[in-house]
């Protein structure tokens, strides 16, 4: 009679024994030093832990000092929520993990997690490890106590990845996930904000692009879980060392990213041309259109060369939102008589606003006759396309109506005049 | 045309008559009630109420009582006699009771748990006017937009999806469900019957995975099914579920009278037993009834065959200055909301006639049409009933047509009534602990929860039963890199998500696909599996497919592809396949003075050897060719039957016509196995040996075609009997005068007397011991 897994191989169809036979690990986890673990006994089972603490001088390339003097004001613009602004710089916890792998659901979880504290004279890091799943409810009670005594959490991609994960291995575990809620600062989604235009948004990327450094013999991500699970099945963990510095590398990174980004909404560091769009509308957003607005003029003054269309359209909206129409106008006015190639948008703007805010046709058909005009001498110049068809098409509906609008005025005024 | 003028007409057609092997009327039945139980919510009452229903039929009445009681139900439901009730009041009166409480439906297909999720919120609806708070139920399936599923997982009383959902979409994810899993009362599995086979063998097992989530959260839903008419429904929900049943069997609908027909196509050549095409016969009728604007729906076997009648039925509207649009297709492939058009048009009766595949006949509301039409037996006597509930109408009688195909088992069926207006023959059969199934849902198990050291899969709520080899399988698992044994526990490690590597619904087994390159797009016209495709789709093969011939140009072995172009030639090619089986491990024997038989695992290897080309009407033999393919090897379930050596003395037959005789005998079992297990033929195969290894002694073995076996072979040792009596029955009533396809196979095959001697056969079963 053949053993299950005599079957089993049979009616998988495999003609040798399985190519990895399971290798009894040794009873002690083994290079557990070079990783500088420690383990630490809690009530509910034993915990890893490794502390390192990044002073300036190790990192180099991360303004740790500007850092840790970020103001809450500082963290609402870059977070885009005001629920940074009586936070400091000291609150906030960085975090970063690493994973079993990207397949998602109640069988992938974090071995590594990065936890990560300014302070005064550098980056206080712990790196929680997981040596074996029997020991996940122990080190996820240390890491939830650790994150319980901070008020708001920074990470890259965590709301869709770090916390959701997190989150799912406190249910497993029975514990209470309480992070869901808290102010969460994702530097992903403040990058694709604040940098308009990249090449990707992966962390590499803005190093390279944002932090102007590149990682050298960085362990690359796909490369994680087998090196994890490796290490787990033979109990020889040292290999593992270039993955806590690259969690290492992580964290350091997101308070890099921090420090530029706040750089931008400070107008110290020169936004490149198509970055204003995201940094005018996160201002507008929070309310701030003051700011906005002399975010516009000063970008619109000191780079000749800016795109009119972009920085014009978010200046046009602040003044339209204060009801500034005086100014809007002239705004609209300004970027017509700048204008080398016809753009419809200023006329089409101007043609609205006298519509239907001033109510005054007159006006409105005067812009209409005045950007027809400017279409045709522009239209001769070249053949006539279809987006220019569509675009006499928008014009002639609009004078329609502003026509019959004016008409049925003209005519409501002369009958009360009459009467 | 009322009823009564279509009885008449087609009685004095006598045409159609004449091809009638049978006309049965079914008395109308009166509808058998029960008061509402004594402890049923006020609320819910005067919904119901509102909903126009007074009483409760008796079987509506006696599952919500079990369920009341705390007990698990499976109730046998006939079409259209208000099964959804039986658990949509206990869940809602549940509900009302208990604010968390959840309930989860499963439906095989997402066009029916649409339907049904409609019918729910009309009561709930009725129900909000006295209630403070909103049940809310949602459909969770593929097609729910993702912004909708956070507030579906966690406010939704009732979720509504499918097997496969649960499997892929949910169970993985149960973290994401806790509230769900921590509140889950009810379980409803709604059309069980369609849960047979390998289907059911991995849905009994995401049951099981879906049972160890709930202990984690600390719930204990109660299961409710639905069965059509089988044999065995309680065993089978039983397997299916994991927990002890209570059965539901008698309907307390009622039923208005019903005609039903079987009609048997001309024979046009009794030599090779082919008839009429059923499909040309099928929808004749169908025209017919049309033209007298007789609301009609007609089911054919597949999606081409559906497409061919309605294009016939169309034009035959045009002649007579009818819209068009007055008949429709139906199957799957059409989009929701034309579906959702079609089914309004049917029940207002705007659409008088509709061609289906089986798509219609689970329980999406069209209403009641006056006359069904089965092109050809349905396949399952469970899938004939509910086709043929289609058409009826309580008050008036209706009428169901099977036009019967010239395939053995529409011919066994038009030939004995008994099988189908009888007990059902037809048994629900899985093998949740089918090993390769059990692999992987034991995988997708631990990725979803760590296993401990103790625990065995699949045990019921009182801690019983459980697969003994589960720790087995764990270690074999860990072999594989898959899971890690840490502190007294099996953890998951591994980058894969296992769920997405295994379906519910086909083998895990390659098919060889067939391709048509008569024309410039190549175009897929079907599959065939593995296991088939040596004989059937070698290269130079002649392939029928439909009525057409194929030639097949080239069998890609590797890709597993067969091209073929359409041809016309006056031979078909038969292969001879050299088959070997051995038996591994025997699990029930028993003996039968001289006979024996036997169920177990056994090793069947093939290999295809040569072919033959033979001319058609001559049956000379024109040619043959090499075919040059590699052996297959499959594990699988088998049953045997091992008869004395010197049978051929003991029934008279020189020993070489016996051979022939057990081929003979083998076929006929082939044809009629499938009746029993509520199988395709292709699930099965039957290997005749004059020397069976073991016994040296001539034996049949039937064995599953499905790597591992889905149970067949241990039922067929329970009622291997029945089926050979019923193979008896078939050559008797088959019309041939010595053999053809549709009972032993060709004469060619079988030799003159195959008949003749496959009874005699056939009885030795029957009668043992001898």
């Amino acid at each position: 009679m053949l053993s299950i897994k005599e079957k089993l191989a049979q009616l998988q169809g495999e003609r040798s024994a399985p190519a990895h036979q399971a290798v009894q690990p040794s009873s002690d986890p083994q290079g557990m030093a070079e990783l500088e673990l420690l383990a630490e006994t809690t009530p509910t089972g034993s915990v890893w832990r490794r502390q390192r603490h990044i002073s300036q001088a190790l990192a180099p390339m991360v303004d740790l000092a500007a850092c840790s003097r970020l103001a809450g004001m500082d963290l609402a613009l870059i977070a885009k929520s005001w629920d940074f602004r009586d936070l400091a710089a000291k609150d906030l916890i960085f975090i970063d993990t690493e994973t079993t792998g990207l397949a998602g659901g109640s069988g992938t979880y974090a071995f590594l997690v990065g936890l990560a504290r300014l302070h005064q004279d550098g980056l206080a890091i712990r790196q929680y490890f997981l040596l074996n799943q029997g020991q996940e409810r122990s080190m996820l009670q240390a890491i939830g106590e650790e994150m319980g005594s901070a008020k708001a959490l920074i990470s890259f991609n965590g709301k869709s990845y770090d916390v959701p994960l997190l989150r799912s291995r406190f249910i497993l575990n029975r514990l209470p996930f309480a992070w869901e809620a808290s102010p969460h600062l994702d530097l992903l989604h403040a990058a694709r904000r604040i940098w308009k235009g990249m090449d990707g948004y992966a962390l590499t990327n803005l190093e390279r692009e944002v932090l102007r450094f590149q990682r050298e013999g960085d362990v690359p991500g796909y490369q994680i879980p087998e090196l994890y699970f490796t290490a787990v099945r033979s109990g020889q963990f040292a290999p593992l060392k270039g993955i806590f510095q690259h969690n290492v590398m992580d964290l350091l990174s997101l308070a890099g990213l921090l420090v530029h980004a706040q750089r931008r909404f400070q107008l110290r560091e020169e936004p490149q041309s198509r970055d204003i769009t995201g940094i005018v509308r996160t201002l507008i957003e929070l309310g701030l259109d003051e700011m906005a607005e002399g975010f516009c003029q000063s970008h619109l003054t000191l780079r000749p060369d800016a795109p009119w269309p972009l920085v014009m359209r978010q200046h046009a909206r602040i003044l339209k939102r204060q009801r500034k129409y005086g100014d809007m106008v002239r705004l609209w006015e300004k970027w017509i008589g700048n204008m080398a190639t016809f753009n419809l948008e200023p006329y089409e703007e101007l043609a609205k606003y006298f519509e239907h805010i001033a109510h005054d046709y007159g006006r409105a058909l005067q812009i209409i006759e005045r950007a027809w005009q400017r279409l045709e001498i522009s239209s001769q110049m070249g053949s006539r396309t279809l987006a220019t068809t569509a675009l006499y098409a928008n014009l002639q509906k609009r004078r329609l109506r502003v026509s019959k609008k004016l008409k049925k005025l003209r005519d409501h005024e002369g009958s009360a005049y009459d009467g | 045309m009322n009823m009564d003028q279509l009885i008449a007409l087609l009685q004095n057609d006598k045409e159609f008559t004449s091809h009638v092997t049978l006309w049965r009327h079914l008395e109308a039945q009166p509808a058998h009630y029960l008061p509402f139980p004594q402890s049923l919510d006020g609320r819910l009452l005067s919904a119901l109420k509102k909903h126009h229903i007074q009483q409760l039929y008796s079987h509506q009445a006696r599952t919500i009582d079990h369920i009341l009681q705390g007990r698990n139900a499976v109730v046998v439901t006939p079409t259209a006699s208000g099964k959804t009730l039986c658990y949509n009041v206990p869940v809602l009166q549940k509900v009302l009771q208990t604010r968390e409480a959840r309930a989860l439906y499963l439906f095989p297909t997402k066009a029916l748990s649409q339907d049904q999720v409609a019918e729910l919120h009309e009561l709930i609806t009725l129900l909000g006017e006295d209630i403070d708070f909103d049940i809310k139920s949602y459909t969770f399936d593929g097609d729910t937009p993702v912004a909708a599923r956070k507030s579906i997982r966690t406010s939704g009383h009732i979720v509504v999806t499918n097997p496969d959902m649960l499997h892929s979409g949910i169970l993985p994810h149960h973290t994401l469900w806790v509230k769900l899993f921590e509140n889950l009362r009810f379980v409803v599995i709604d059309e069980i019957h369609h849960y047979r086979g390998l289907f059911g063998s991995h849905l009994a097992n995401v049951v099981r995975r879906l049972k160890r989530i709930c202990a984690f959260y600390g719930s204990r839903p109660q299961f409710i099914c639905c069965s059509a008419t089988i044999a065995n429904p309680r065993e089978f929900a039983e397997r299916l579920t994991g927990e002890k049943m209570e059965l539901v069997a008698e309907n307390g609908a009622p039923r208005g009278a019903k005609h039903f027909i079987f009609y048997n196509p001309p024979l046009l050549n009794r030599e090779l037993g082919i008839r009429q095409s059923y499909v040309k016969e099928a929808q004749k009728l169908a025209g017919r009834f049309l033209r007298h604007k007789v609301q009609t729906i007609v089911f054919a076997r597949s999606r081409m065959r559906v497409e061919i009648i309605l294009t016939y039925l169309k034009e035959a509207m045009r002649k007579t200055n009818a819209s068009e649009l007055q008949v429709r297709g139906y199957r799957g492939g059409y989009l929701p909301l034309e579906r959702r058009e079609i089914e309004r048009g049917l029940r207002s009766g705007e659409i008088l006639g509709v061609v289906s595949t089986n798509a219609l006949e689970l329980g999406i509301d069209i209403g009641q049409l006056q006359v069904c039409i089965m092109a050809g037996y349905p396949g399952t006597i469970a899938s004939t009933w509910q086709q043929a509930g289609r058409a009826g109408r309580r008050s008036d009688a209706s009428m169901a047509i099977l036009v019967a195909s010239s395939a053995p088992l529409d011919q066994f069926i038009v030939s004995n009534p008994d099988y189908l207006f009888g007990q059902s023959p037809e048994a629900g059969i899985i093998n949740p602990d089918n090993l390769i199934v059990l692999l992987s849902h034991i995988k997708c198990a631990a990725f979803e929860l760590p296993f401990s050291e103790q625990e065995r899969f699949g045990i019921r709520w009182d801690g019983s039963e459980g697969v003994d080899a589960t720790q087995e399988i764990l270690s074999y698992l860990e072999d594989h890199r898959v899971v890690h044994r840490a502190e007294g526990k099996w953890h998951w490690m591994a980058e894969i998500y296992p769920a997405e590597a295994v379906s519910l619904r086909s083998a895990a087994e390659e098919n060889v696909v067939i391709i048509d390159r008569s024309t410039a797009d190549e175009r897929v016209i079907g599959e065939i599996d593995l296991f088939a495709a040596p004989l059937m789709v070698h290269d130079e093969a002649i392939y029928l497919h439909g009525s057409q011939q194929y030639h097949v140009d080239k069998l890609d072995w590797e890709r597993r592809k067969a091209y073929v172009r359409e041809v016309a030639v006056d031979h078909y090619t038969d292969a001879q396949l050299k088959s070997d089986l051995r038996v591994i491990e025997s699990s029930e024997e028993k003996t039968l003075d001289a006979c024996a038989c036997g169920h177990g695992e056994v090793s069947v290897t093939s290999v295809a050897t040569m072919y033959k080309k033979i001319k058609f009407n001559t049956h000379e033999n024109i040619g043959w060719g090499k075919i040059d393919l590699p052996e297959l090897t499959m594990h699988t379930g088998a049953f045997w039957f091992i008869f004395p050596v010197d049978i051929h003395e003991r029934l008279n037959i020189p020993q070489q016509e016996f051979s022939d005789g057990l081929k003979a005998a083998a076929n006929v079992l082939g044809n009629v196995a499938p009746l029993f297990i509520m199988g395709d033929p292709r699930d099965i195969s039957v290997l005749p040996m004059m020397r069976a290894p073991l016994w040296q002694k001539p034996a049949l073995f039937i064995w599953e075609r499905y790597p591992g076996g889905v149970g067949h072979g241990a039922k067929l040792f329970q009622i291997y009997a029945d089926v050979a009596h019923a193979g008896i029955q078939l050559v008797q009533q088959c019309g041939c005068d010595s053999g053809c396809p549709s009972c032993v196979g060709p004469a060619l095959e079988v030799g003159e007397k195959g008949k003749q001697h496959a009874v005699a056969v056939l009885r030795v079963m029957v009668q043992a011991p001898l």
